[in-house]
């Protein structure tokens, strides 16, 4: 029945516009009774007592506002239908918004974008069909019918009778039949959904099936593919249409079936003409809202489905659980010391840092170094708060980086990325992302320490150039200095900054180091290293091997025979030579 | 209004099931006409207690309509899936084969998967013509003439009646929501692809948000739009409920005028009485024609697009054509390729990628080219394969211009394994199968192995049957990246280009890996596109480009020497070796 307490839930606060909606319905299916009363009288009135069309007009003038009644009830439900659906669909993107915004980006890493914004748009979209015809639908297909039925069986027993054992047909063979169909039509759809992804797949390689030549013969075989898939659908579709046919069959047959029963009665002068017109004119009525319910099953089910993905999305963990939040916002530290500190990714076999102790004193500037998925990034998000240590304690100067406010933590950070995320704005919205109320001066004197200043200046539309899909897309380069212009405009006491890996050309490999030594020196910088050069200007450098914290020391001190340096480099001579 | 005309002329090799399936749609209507008129002169008629003989014929007439209805419907439905379906399939091919020649030259670079993801969408749209847009208003149409013959055999002005409201119904109404909603269905759209936007914001650069203690600030972004959005979402479906409210009204303002002209009729004796009843149901019964009509106007709008887009890529022209008098390809694998004076830029209005290019590539050679990214050098194999045509200089393959060879001929014999490829959902066989239908197992595992592609299970049936799922996902990185390149070696060209093809290797497999290759290409010419110096002393010759010029061409020791950026590229790569 797609039904979800879950989704039920979502209702709660709009119980009012769903009553509305359902009143009005009811009330619209009231107006169509009475509607086939006054025409099936009017009908009598003409044709069996002669009367004149000036005597009928009274009643024609009443079947006219029975009309219009019906219009608007009908057009007021609507209208309550869509302001829940819609209600409910503003709220529930807006709360997920909030929701993913509290998630750790760590977590948000390892899920599809593409999906979960897919789920933020067209999801969402699909529970329009659940909440504004399906849910409604539900009900009218209970309610009208009854309703019908209290005014068929004073009248006549019989009709009432046909009525009251054709009703539960359609419901039952949409059961039987319908359960049967729909995992046919399921399982065809999926087989024809696998053939347009074939040839989207077919499609979107068609440069490399150019490039390998293969372009044509392809074609070929789409085409027998294709008439193949046709072929063993349609003998499917077959079955799963004979739903159809009995659902429309039991309508049919039935008003077949009342139109003679009552037709013979007539004629031995057993039920007077208007009543049985008044049943026939209904006959069709009473079958309609189950009809639509079969109808909008299918929208139906697609906004169920969607929703379960929605919930999931309110289970994704919060970032942090400060437990003891300490009250003061301090905006300096002396230390950051990890103690005992290791990390485990949730459902993953490796810890990616093991027992890592050290320490950062404040005004130094610290390197990490080793090869990739040794926990260099790793050990970044734990100083960002994206992820919390399974085992041990980051202390800032003593006290839990847990227990600090969020807020005053992120304000002391400056975090250069390899690669800065560009938001689809203007330059400036995306250097004001780190200061809002930074001066204009302030930010040209920043895009001016990372060599930016001059490239912004000579676009037409200057700091106002929108970026990304829409906008002119930068370098790999300017992105970079994009990022550093960032750190500058911050000014933070901490910089936490993933180097570019170095530029094949000479001249720019040497301009980015360049901007990247004019960075503060008061600060404390921690550095995940690419460049041999940036090892020798480092105070510490920090070697990760597998998780552990394999050697500290300054440069010269890891050049020395045994220590981490030595060993690499010498590996190193081995191999290329 | 042209576009949909195409798209219509587009359809007609499948006129015939589209008439069947229009013909069972009146027939379905038509039948529910019946049924609802005979009953209610079965009802009419008994009223007048005549002898039950009378009424034997409507009481047959009731049954049948009562059956053959569900019947038609269900013999519409499934001659309308198939209509739908092969239309679609129609469609594809047509879509395909008109792109085909476009690739990539027109479409933009190789990256546009955008592009053809869009494409891809447009052309599934369009899976909604025939049923939502065609076949409604034909049937409403058709049903609505049949109605309107019906209704005059029982007077001219029952059957005028009935046209004015049926048309006003069929015709106005859906004109003016179409008009309504137009304006409204862009802004929607518009509006949802900036919602998409600021989402992909949200989710890609949500560090720098939550860093930067913006993310309040983002969600009032998307919260201002999300109202927007809304607000216009409920406008579209108040049109729509209206729509179909004023469709009610017209088919009773049809009853009633029809009912006022009935009686007046009977009054003046100038109708039977019977038929007043059998009139007014049939005219309820007919209107169901009209009743598709509402969303067929959100459905025509998207078409309308979706095919104006597909018209506007597939109506270029070609960008490279086939001589009229090819030459033929030289059959011997020893081929000398002679680059001169080869400059070449993708739009005029842009820098020129290569310039005044110099280089040659002795038969049989193993030369690499390298250089920073931006540089040239996947542009130049592109020109190789005839991807695009240069616009100054000479490519001669045996002193004979590259230009005069058919394209077909150039890109079976030169294979390119490129940076940027697309793997086929399916099994690694099926992927190698594309390449070569007629392979067989035995020389599909000799290259997997070539590529170090046997490593993905222990068994070679279990290596060939392997589900690498949708673009490769079940495969890493690198092992993607080997599979395309399995496919590339499967060719047998007689010369070679690898693109960066080792970027997601770690030395020891790419070592081992190239070389195989060069074993197994021996005596055949290979080139090698890399910004990875490994095993550079390897090569006979090395082009070095910056860009779109050749700064060196010489061996590994000779550029150590001698030049200096090749000197600091070299460094820069022993660095990444150190530290990742």
């Amino acid at each position: 029945m797609n039904l979800d307490s879950r989704l039920f839930k979502l209702i709660k606060d709009l119980k009012g516009t769903f009553f509305l909606t359902i009143f009005f319905a009811l009330l619209t299916a009231i107006a169509i009774i009475f509607q086939a009363h006054y025409l099936s009288r009017i009908i009598d009135l003409s044709f069996l007592k002669k009367q004149s069309l000036e005597s009928l007009l009274p009643a024609v003038f009443v079947f006219v506002l029975l009309v219009l009644g019906r219009f608007l009830s009908q057009w007021i439900s609507n209208h309550f239908a869509i302001q829940l659906s819609s209600r409910i669909r503003f709220d529930l993107r807006n709360r997920l918004v909030n929701q993913l915004h509290k998630t750790s980006p760590v977590y948000l890493s390892l899920e599809k974008r593409g999906e979960l914004t897919n789920t933020l748009q067209q999801g969402i979209e699909a529970l329009d069909a659940y909440f504004r015809s399906y849910l409604p639908q539900l009900f009218n297909a209970a309610a009208i019918p009854l309703l019908i039925l209290i005014f068929v069986f004073p009248i006549d027993l019989l009709s009432g009778t046909v009525f009251l054992f054709t009703a539960p047909i359609i419901p039952i063979f949409m059961i039987l039949i319908g359960g049967l169909a729909k995992r046919a039509t399921q399982r065809q759809w999926k087989t024809l959904s696998f053939l347009s992804a074939y040839l989207l797949d077919m499609i979107e390689g068609l440069t490399t099936l150019k490039i390998l030549n293969r372009s044509h013969s392809q074609l070929t075989r789409i085409k027998t593919l294709s008439e193949q898939f046709r072929q063993t659908t349609i003998s499917v579709l077959r079955i799963a249409f004979l739903s159809a046919l009995v659902l429309e069959m039991a309508a049919t047959i039935s008003t077949a079936v009342i139109a003679v029963e009552i037709g013979l009665r007539l004629l031995y002068a057993k039920l007077p003409f208007s009543q049985a017109l008044f049943i026939l004119i209904l006959a069709p009525e009473f079958y309609q809202p189950m009809r639509q319910l079969g109808a909008s099953f299918h929208a139906g089910m697609e906004g169920f489905e969607a929703a379960q993905r929605i919930f999931e999305i309110f289970n994704f963990p919060f970032r942090t659980t400060a437990v003891d939040q300490i009250k003061e916002t301090p905006n300096s530290f002396s230390s950051i010391t990890f103690n005992q500190v290791s990390f485990t990714y949730p459902g993953s076999q490796n810890t990616a840092l093991k027992n890592i102790n050290f320490s950062i004193q404040y005004g130094k500037k610290y390197v990490i170094i080793g090869t990739s998925g040794s926990g260099k990034s790793t050990l970044f998000n734990l100083i960002l708060r994206f992820i919390t240590p399974t085992e041990g304690k980051i202390l800032i100067d003593g006290r839990n980086l847990q227990c600090w406010p969020e807020e005053s933590w992120f304000q002391m950070i400056s975090w250069v990325p390899q690669k800065a995320y560009l938001f689809h704005d203007t330059i400036e919205a995306n250097l004001r992302l780190v200061k809002p109320y930074a001066t204009q001066k302030e930010i040209e004197r920043a895009c001016q320490k990372a060599r930016l200043h001059t490239f912004i200046e000579q676009l037409p539309e200057g700091y106002q150039t929108i970026v990304g899909e829409r906008g002119i897309r930068l370098s790999g380069g300017q992105a970079q200095r994009l990022a550093l212009a960032r750190a500058f405009l911050k000014n933070a006491p901490i910089i936490l900054l993933d180097e570019p890996t170095a530029n094949l050309d000479p001249q720019l490999d040497r301009e980015i180091i360049e901007i990247i030594n004019q960075l503060p020196k008061e600060t404390t910088q921690i550095i995940i290293a690419h460049r041999l050069s940036t090892l020798k200007s480092a105070d510490t450098i920090l070697a990760l091997q597998n998780g552990r914290l394999i050697d500290s020391g300054s440069y010269e001190e890891l050049l020395q025979p045994g220590r981490y340096l030595h060993r690499m480099l010498n590996n190193l001579g081995r191999g290329t030579r | 209004m042209s576009t949909i005309i195409r798209l219509l002329k587009l359809t007609l090799p499948y006129r015939k099931w589209i008439a069947l399936s229009v013909v069972l749609g009146v027939l379905t209507i038509g039948t529910g006409i019946g049924l609802m008129m005979a009953s209610a002169f079965i009802i009419s008629m008994a009223a007048l207690h005549p002898s039950i003989a009378e009424l034997q014929v409507a009481i047959v007439g009731v049954r049948f309509f009562g059956i053959s209805r569900g019947v038609f419907r269900y013999l519409e439905r499934l001659v309308s899936h198939d209509t739908t379906f092969r239309l679609l399939n129609h469609f594809r091919v047509r879509f395909y084969q008109a792109m085909e020649p476009l690739v990539p030259a027109r479409l933009g670079r190789l990256k546009s998967a955008d592009l053809l993801q869009r494409i891809v969408a447009d052309i599934q749209n369009l899976e909604n013509f025939f049923v939502r847009v065609m076949a409604p208003p034909a049937m409403a149409f058709l049903s609505g003439l049949l109605m309107f013959a019906l209704l005059w055999s029982f007077g001219l002005e029952f059957a005028l009646i009935f046209l004015v409201f049926y048309l006003l119904a069929g015709t106005i109404i859906p004109y003016l929501s179409i008009q309504l909603s137009q304006g409204l269905g862009k802004k929607i759209t518009l509006l949802k692809s900036e919602l998409n936007v600021v989402l992909l914001d949200q989710l890609n650069g949500l560090s720098e948000l939550v860093i930067n203690r913006q993310t309040v600030a983002q969600q009032q972004k998307i919260r201002d739009l999300n109202q927007q959005l809304t607000t216009l979402q409920k406008r579209m479906l108040s049109i729509e409920a209206l729509h179909q409210g004023f469709v009610t009204l017209l088919l009773f303002g049809a009853v009633t005028i029809t009912l006022i002209l009935g009686i007046q009729k009977i009054e003046a004796g100038s109708f039977n009485g019977i038929y007043l009843a059998v009139l007014v149901l049939g005219i309820m019964a007919a209107f169901e024609g009209v009743l598709p009509l509402p969303p067929m106007a959100q459905y025509l709008e998207e078409n309308k697009a979706a095919g104006q887009r597909l018209f506007e890529i597939i109506d270029q022209p070609p960008v490279l054509a086939d001589p009229s008098v090819p030459q033929t390809f030289p059959t011997d694998s020893q081929i000398k390729i002679d680059i001169k004076d080869l400059s070449f830029y993708y739009a005029p209005t842009e820098q020129a990628v290569l310039q005044n290019l110099a280089m040659e590539i002795k038969p049989g050679a193993k030369v690499a080219i390298v250089g920073p990214s931006g540089s040239g050098k996947s542009t130049l194999a592109r020109l190789l394969i005839r991807l695009y045509d240069y616009q100054q200089g000479h490519i001669r393959l045996n002193d004979i211009e590259l230009r005069s060879f058919k394209q077909n001929d150039v890109r079976e014999n030169i294979a390119y394994a490129a940076q940027a490829f697309h793997l086929f959902t399916g099994s690694v066989a099926e992927n190698l199968r594309l390449i070569k239908p007629d392979g067989t197992e035995d020389q599909f595992l000799e290259i997997l192995k070539i590529v170090k592609l046997d490593e993905l299970s222990s068994t070679p049936a279990e290596i060939l049957s392997y589900q690498i799922g949708e673009h490769g996902q079940r495969l890493s990185g690198g092992q993607a990246q080997r599979l395309a390149l399995a496919q590339v070696l499967l060719k047998n060209s007689s010369i070679l280009i690898m693109d960066e093809v080792t970027a997601n290797l770690d030395v020891e497999t790419e070592n081992e890996i190239l070389i195989n290759i060069y074993a197994h290409f021996a005596n055949r010419t290979v080139i090698n596109i890399t910004h990875r110096l490994s095993n550079m002393e390897f090569y006979d010759n090395i082009f070095v480009l910056k860009d779109g010029l050749l700064i060196g061409a010489a061996t590994h020791q000779e550029l150590l020497e001698s030049n200096p950026f090749y000197k600091h590229m070299f460094s820069v790569y022993q660095e990444s070796l150190l530290l990742g």
